[in-house]
């Protein structure tokens, strides 16, 4: 089976997208780090392309680069027959404006509080130089087609997470571009939110005839992809058809470096299948998973404290007026690892801060370490997290000036506790974290940055582990080593509890609690 | 597509204004507050020019606070008379819209008794005096002319002969009447008709002299409306307007004082731009504060617009457009805010208000332009400037700061600078010399604040976890902390500058007053030209108020030879030595040496001072000798060093064999010096004519004449009947022509100089003096310490010198000091009445003040006297001292409470933009009370950097500019140059009401957050 390079559509004069032996560059205070080293990739009119790969991997590189906010420091990359070189300027100011169309990971990025839906999906028409009414009709209609009439008044700040993103995409067609970047767009969305976007995405770009780039973590990404391609640091390592088998990219720059007259001769110009034999590798079939590295046990103590660590019963949940949880047991036993489900806006994070006294519910009693928080004020409150509790969750502030090692330090620091290298140790280098130490995490990616939270959770040694979406912005490997880190949490005595709509982390789970009884779980 | 791709940003820049007001707001109030104070500070210039320009035409007599037109000659006829009158009205209502008073005076006039008076005239005379006997003059005809007499004079007899009648007695009710240079002279008495017309024909003073004039009250309120500048041209047009309409017309106005007064105002107007302006230009910090609050919210909309393909164009568009419309809005809000304050203070100095407001406007418009122009690019530069380049926006600060600090060491290497100087603002370097300084400790401030925070959160224990986390959350984002820390200590710099410069500036009020009196009232001769020795003793001086002491000071003028050809003019002082020690404010008015140390250096034996006379008024001896062609003449001193020379009449003369048997009495009346009265120098020297005819006949005729010569014996002297026993005991004289012979003292006279001096010690061999003096001059002396100072055609005297002193009080800047006795002898021995002191110095407990009211009365008034507290009292309140002092305190209070704002403000955007980072840190289980501290931590952070910093910064630029200006509160060149005075009570008024009082409402505001029941979820 070969792989279509070219879909079935409308010849152009130029490749949307068209990067070759790309590399960059950026300078840190220790060094350069290079983010691309020699990619290279095309994409066809109206392909839709699915980036992935791990963490650190190039790809938010290979956006930036393509919508020309970063400068390649060699090789070349043209959108639409537009050179991205360094010094590109009003081209690629250009090139932003009338043929690309930007989709961010964060809603609250690409829509301003000061306008409402229908001014920020005519945004891009304005800058362009529409006039105000025909910006406005034009994003009316765009809204219309793609279903969100509903939302054209609204302020973004009214709009849910799922419905800000999917504005959020309207707001990045509504010009009619020729390619469409998007970077983690269903990043902090639970499934059934995120495939209302990718529908949403297919839709929109099928009607404006544009390439889509998306660059994601989630597999189910690949449900809309005509082609899928991994990227390892900074190449391109392998790429194929939804559903059909990985073949490894061999070329130059590769991971897989083969020499030309040897890929001639097989026919393999772009790549292969790799089969492992007892004799060697044959290089046709289809590759092998990515392994999961062998974990040995944390060097943690046995966590003690009262069972159950925390405990619900017939809590409701309550946002003005409006009932998000409604009369819900939840026991939260030491040692055990609790995966709570749930769609967007079922009331996940909610149940989280109400276990952990950081809101009240509307009814029920919730105990934490066996205390009775609707007894306790907010300073209670707080004194009672200190030692029972450790949430690490989409709010946390790490140190950005700080390392791993010191901020795992200050979290004990904050609870009072006594310095425990051994076990803040033990935990960074379980969540592969040992090669950070000694930079600042400010400098560190957002995934590196998720797992730091982990860790700082982890090393408090409180009975209680709280996580908010801990897998939202790692990759596949990364992922699958969180999931073991709390599996190992909660053998080490730890009640674990996590709100996550990761099929990795899911899949670790003992327990899995759906809150929305209405839609199928994940599981 | 209709539109074009500009017409987004201004819907785009007002939705952003409106999203966020407050922090625009904050902008605003920055520039306007920075507005506000250049357009007050333009006020003060105008009502201190106005105050200065008022205190100096009240310092001239009444006569002379107006305008006159005079006419020295005849205007018979009473046609031309008229139309002169006409030409003059009509051009002095250019400069003043008072009333016109024409009127005349007549030369001394004389009658046939030989008594004296002046003869005037005056139109409207009802109007100008009051009738205190008889009655008004009804009519005046050339043969009969009615007039009265002013004053309490007494009408010489026998006016009716020259055509007047007295009909009665006035007083003038109107003071420009026959005033200034119309005044008669002398005491004579003024008689005054009524009408220059009329008083013109009389027909017996038909040809004597005569002065026309045309009087009218200076015009304030045109010279306010005019300014000085413009009012002077003005005037110099009607001086010209006059000359064309009569050659002779003169017109006669203060034009002196209103130049000099307006070279001081605008003087003082430069220091008040110099202060409003670096005030100003450090309150744009408060913009940029502002700024900074706003950028991570400009930051993600420019982000995003740029990733929605928006040019540099329309985005740094958007920035200008939006900053543009709030740097404008503050900028008219201050200017507004100016106006009215300028409107207020105009009408309480009783001026126009609206006229203040409207001058002060428009003298700082350009100002107001500028400072905009700077808010707008300091705004749109934080707003634009890319986050990702904050290594180049710290590099780039780095590099103003080295200028800054660069420029201050330029300024400081050039020297002082004088008051001409900076009137003529050749050096723009120290104008900026507080704003650079400012500009540098912010900057120093905002550099130290990563590193010491870094420092002090790895130092700090780990249970002070609030700090530290201050520290470490602050290190996150520290550019709005690093601002505050740089605005922060720019205040304080500005403020303690402000408060140590004023200080320093009524400290050299006081020094000046001090070295102005030396102690604490100085007297000296005044208009009269008597000495205050000759007024009274230093008894009666002591007697003046309880606990007084006074001393006399002599002083002569002196030459020192510096080369072959130079000679140095030096002061010569002669003080009691135990004076010193009494000599207030040592320290900064002499500022080296310890009074008591250098007074036993000065301490010289008390010359011999000669026979004490007994009781009598006649002194009298026999003497032989030329006595014709030789004049004595007796010198007599009190004990408090009066002199008093009284020439020897001769009487009884015999002619004998040859000149020197000539024998007689000499006498003369014993002065009132008081008692003792001792007879000290005898003064041999030709008599006055014969010098006169002498020196004609050397100087016509061919032939030389021969010295005057001969051989005086003087028997012993007597009062009244009383003998003075031993009288001539120790006489002599330096040329050892004089001996005593048992109660005889024999001169050989030779007169080649111009007199023969003899007295008590005089024959023996003159040491030198020991003085102190100022380094030039000490300089001057050779191996043996001495120096030869030359007095007139006397010979020289030597001084030695002992001791250095860079000034002394009311000293010159060449100088020596001497005790004053042995001065005072020197200084007689070549010319008795040389040594005579010519002022007294006095001392009270009370620093002068009860000296006041017995100085002012008879005799005292006679003479020039200064006290000192009087003194420092009238240079503080001088108007340009007082504004000056307004204008600091101003600047002060405004960054004062600035900069309260600031660090109250950094508590707010803590806990608003640091929302999320406080909810992770009770996430984690830190206690609200703990997260409150961290805020309130942080803040003093921000203060333990800048306060240090700013105190030292303004205290070094204080010191500096004392050192660098040297000026006095009044604008004035200063002695003794004003020496830093840090102003404790500022200082201590800054750290209490400012800096303290800005952490208290910061501690306060901290407080109250984080008090809701439970912790607002906030995504970081």
């Amino acid at each position: 089976m070969t792989l279509p390079t070219t879909p079935a559509v409308a010849p152009a004069p130029h490749l949307p997208v068209e990067v070759h032996d790309l590399f960059c560059l950026y300078p840190l205070p220790l060094g350069t780090v290079a983010a691309l080293r020699g990619l290279s990739l095309t994409v066809a009119p109206g392909e839709r392309l699915v980036v992935v790969g791990p963490n650190g991997s190039g790809k938010t590189t290979l956006l930036k680069v393509l919508a020309g906010e970063v400068a390649p420091s060699a090789g070349r990359a043209s959108i639409a027959g537009v050179d991205l070189a360094a010094g590109a300027g009003d081209a690629a100011v250009r090139l932003r404006r009338d043929r690309l169309g930007l989709v961010d990971q964060r809603a609250a990025r690409s829509l301003r509080p000061e306008l409402d839906v229908r001014d920020n999906v005519g945004l891009q028409l304005r800058v362009a130089g529409t006039s105000r009414a025909e910006a406005r009709a034009r994003a009316t209609s765009m809204l219309a087609d793609l279903g969100l009439s509903r939302l054209a008044d609204r302020r973004p700040e009214t709009l849910s997470g799922g419905e800000a993103q999917r504005v959020a995409v309207a707001a990045a067609l509504a010009h009619g571009p020729s390619v469409v970047l998007a970077d983690e767009p269903t990043g902090e969305l639970d499934v059934f939110a995120a495939d209302e976007v990718y529908d949403l995405l297919v839709r929109a770009v099928e009607q404006s005839s544009a390439a889509l780039v998306l660059v994601t973590h989630d597999e189910r990404a690949q449900r809309i992809a005509d082609r899928v391609v991994r990227i390892r640091d900074g190449r391109l390592g392998e790429e194929w058809l939804p559903g059909g088998d990985e073949r490894l990219v061999v070329d130059d720059r590769g991971w897989v470096r083969l020499p030309e007259p040897m890929r001639r001769s097989v026919g393999a110009t772009h790549a292969v299948r790799a089969e492992p034999i007892k004799a060697g590798i044959v290089l046709h079939g289809t590759g092998e998973s990515i392994p999961v590295p062998v974990r040995t046990a944390p060097v943690v103590s046995v966590v003690d404290g009262p069972n159950p660590a925390a405990e619900a019963s017939r809590v409701s949940i309550a946002y003005d007026g409006r009932v998000v949880v409604s009369g819900i047991d939840v026991t939260l036993m030491l040692g055990r690892l609790v995966v709570i489900g749930g769609r967007s806006g079922s009331g996940k994070s909610s149940l989280l801060r109400v276990l952990v006294g950081l809101d009240r519910p509307a009814a029920g009693t919730v105990l934490l370490a066996g205390q009775d928080l609707s007894a306790l004020d907010r300073s209670a409150l707080a004194a009672l997290r200190r030692t029972s509790a450790a949430v690490a969750g989409q709010g946390v502030g790490l140190a950005e000036s700080l390392d791993v090692l010191e901020n795992c330090s200050l979290s004990r620091d904050a609870r009072g506790l006594p310095a425990d290298p051994d076990r803040v140790n033990a935990w960074v280098d379980h969540l592969g974290l040992r090669p950070m130490v000694g930079r600042a995490v400010g400098l560190l990616s957002g995934g590196e940055r998720q797992r730091v939270a982990i860790a700082r959770a982890l090393v408090a040694g409180v009975p209680l582990i709280v996580l908010d979406e801990p897998t939202s912005q790692l990759d596949e490997t990364h992922a699958e080593l969180v999931a073991e880190v709390l599996v190992l949490a909660a053998q080490a005595g730890h009640a674990v509890v996590c709100a996550t709509h990761d099929p990795v982390v899911l899949g670790a789970a003992d327990h899995v609690l759906a809150l929305d009884a209405s839609r199928p779980s994940p599981r | 597509m209709t539109g074009t791709s500009a017409s987004v940003v201004p819907g785009l820049a007002l939705a952003q204004v409106r999203q966020r007001p407050i922090r625009w707001v904050l902008v605003a109030v920055g520039v306007a507050l920075a507005v506000a104070l250049l357009a007050i500070s333009q006020a003060l210039s105008v009502l201190v020019a106005d105050r200065a320009l008022r205190l100096g035409l009240e310092s001239l007599p009444v006569g002379e606070r107006s305008v006159s037109v005079s006419f020295n000659g005849f205007l018979d006829d009473p046609g031309r008379l008229a139309g002169v009158d006409g030409d003059v009205r009509r051009e002095l209502a250019g400069v003043t819209a008072g009333v016109t008073q024409a009127q005349l005076i007549f030369r001394e006039l004389a009658v046939v008794s030989g008594s004296t008076f002046f003869l005037g005239a005056a139109d409207d005379l009802a109007d100008r005096v009051e009738v205190v006997s008889g009655r008004l003059p009804e009519s005046c005809t050339p043969t009969l002319c009615e007039v009265v007499l002013v004053g309490d004079g007494v009408a010489p007899p026998g006016v009716d002969q020259l055509g007047l009648e007295v009909v009665g007695t006035v007083k003038r009710t109107d003071q420009l009447l026959l005033s200034g240079g119309f005044a008669p002279s002398g005491g004579a008495p003024l008689l005054v008709a009524d009408g220059v017309a009329a008083a013109t024909e009389i027909s017996a003073l038909t040809g004597f002299q005569r002065v026309y004039g045309w009087v009218a009250p200076l015009d304030l309120g045109r010279l306010r409306a005019l300014g000085v500048n413009s009012y002077l041209a003005r005037s110099a047009e009607v001086q010209d307007g006059l000359f064309h309409a009569l050659p002779g017309l003169i017109l006669v106005a203060p034009d002196s004082v209103l130049r000099a007064e307006a070279d001081r105002a605008e003087r003082s107007a430069r220091r008040f731009a110099l202060l409003g302006g670096s005030a100003a230009a450090l309150l744009l910090g408060f913009a940029v504060l502002g700024a900074v609050g706003l950028r991570r919210d400009q930051g993600e909309l420019f982000a995003l617009l740029r990733r929605r393909g928006a040019t540099s164009r329309q985005i740094n568009g958007l920035a200008v457009l939006e900053a543009a419309g709030v740097v404008m809005i503050g900028a008219a809000l201050g200017l507004l805010a100016g106006a009215a304050v300028a409107w207020w203070l105009g009408n309480r100095e009783g001026l126009d208000g609206a006229n203040t407001a409207a001058l002060a406007v428009t003298a700082s418009l350009l100002g107001v332009a500028l400072l905009a122009a700077a808010a707008l690019l300091l705004v749109v530069t934080t707003l634009v400037w890319p986050p990702e380049a904050s290594a180049r926006a710290w590099r780039l600060l780095d590099m103003v700061l080295v200028v800054s600090v660069l420029l201050i060491a330029v300024a400081l290497s050039r020297g002082g600078v004088a008051a001409g100087s900076l009137d003529q603002g050749i050096d723009p370097l120290l104008v900026l010399l507080p704003l650079l300084a400012a500009l540098a400790t912010g900057l120093l401030a905002a550099r130290l604040w990563p590193p010491l925070a870094r420092l002090c959160q790895h130092a700090l224990p780990r249970r002070w976890l609030s700090p530290r986390l201050a520290l470490i959350g602050g290190l996150r984002q520290p550019l709005r902390i690093a601002g505050t820390t740089a605005f922060l200590a720019a205040t304080v710099c500005s403020v303690v500058f402000a408060g140590a410069y004023q200080s320093t500036l009524a400290e050299g009020a006081a020094d000046r007053a001090s070295f102005e009196t030396g102690l604490d009232a100085r007297a000296q001769a005044g208009t009269s030209l008597e000495s205050p020795l000759q007024i009274s003793s230093l008894e009666d001086y002591e007697a003046l108020a309880p606990g007084a002491q006074a001393t006399s000071v002599v002083r002569s003028a002196a030459g020192a030879r510096r080369g072959a050809l130079d000679t140095a003019a030096v002061q010569v002082l002669g003080i009691d030595p135990t004076v010193l020690s009494s000599i207030r404010r040592w320290d900064r008015v002499v500022g080296a040496g310890d009074p008591a140390a250098l007074a036993g250096r000065l301490s010289t034996p008390a010359p011999a001072a000669g026979a004490v006379l007994p009781p009598g008024r006649v002194f009298s001896m026999q003497a032989t000798g030329p006595l014709r062609d030789i004049a004595v003449t007796a010198w007599f001193r009190a004990a408090d060093g009066r002199e008093s020379g009284v020439p020897l009449l001769l009487s009884g003369w015999r002619a004998g064999d040859s000149p020197a048997s000539e024998a007689g009495r000499l006498t003369a009346e014993v002065p009132d010096l008081g008692s003792p009265v001792t007879l000290y120098r005898l003064v041999m020297r030709q008599p006055t004519d014969d010098a006169t005819r002498r020196a004609h006949r050397l100087g016509e005729g061919p032939v030389d004449l021969p010295v005057v010569a001969g051989t005086m014996s003087f028997a012993e002297p007597r009062v009244g009947t009383s003998t003075i026993a031993g009288a001539w005991s120790g006489w002599g004289s330096p040329g050892g022509e004089t001996t005593v012979a048992g109660s005889t003292l024999i001169v050989a006279v030779r007169l080649t100089g111009l007199a023969l001096v003899a007295g008590p010690g005089l024959g023996e061999a003159e040491t030198s003096l020991p003085v102190l003096a100022d380094p030039e001059t000490a300089a001057l002396a050779g191996g043996a310490g001495t120096v030869s100072l030359t007095l007139g055609s006397s010979a020289p005297i030597t001084v030695r010198v002992v001791g250095t002193v860079p000034r002394f009080p009311t000293a010159p800047e060449r100088f020596v000091v001497g005790d004053g006795a042995a001065l005072s002898g020197l200084l007689d021995t070549r010319g008795p009445g040389e040594g005579n002191a010519r002022e007294v110095w006095i001392t009270t407990p009370d620093g002068g003040g009860s000296l006041r009211a017995p100085l002012g009365l008879a005799p005292y008034e006679r003479m020039n006297t200064t006290i000192r507290v009087d003194r420092q009292a009238e240079l503080a309140a001088d108007p340009v001292a007082r504004g000056a002092s307004t204008m600091l305190a101003l600047a002060a209070l405004v960054a004062l409470l600035v900069a309260a704002v600031a660090l109250v403000l950094l508590v707010v955007s803590d806990r608003r933009d640091g929302a999320g980072e406080l909810y992770a840190w009770e996430v984690d289980g830190v206690a609200p009370s703990a997260l409150r501290r961290l805020l309130v931590a942080r803040a003093a952070s921000v203060v333990l950097v800048a306060v240090p910093l700013g105190l030292a910064g303004g205290l070094l630029l204080a010191g500096a500019t004392a050192r660098l200006v040297g000026l006095t509160a009044t604008g004035a060149a200063a002695q003794p140059p004003p020496q830093l005075a840090v102003g404790g009570r500022w200082v201590a008024a800054v750290l209490l009401l400012g800096v303290v009082g800005a952490l208290i409402v910061a501690a306060v505001v901290a407080a109250l957050a984080l008090r809701e029941p439970m912790p607002e979820r906030v995504r970081s």
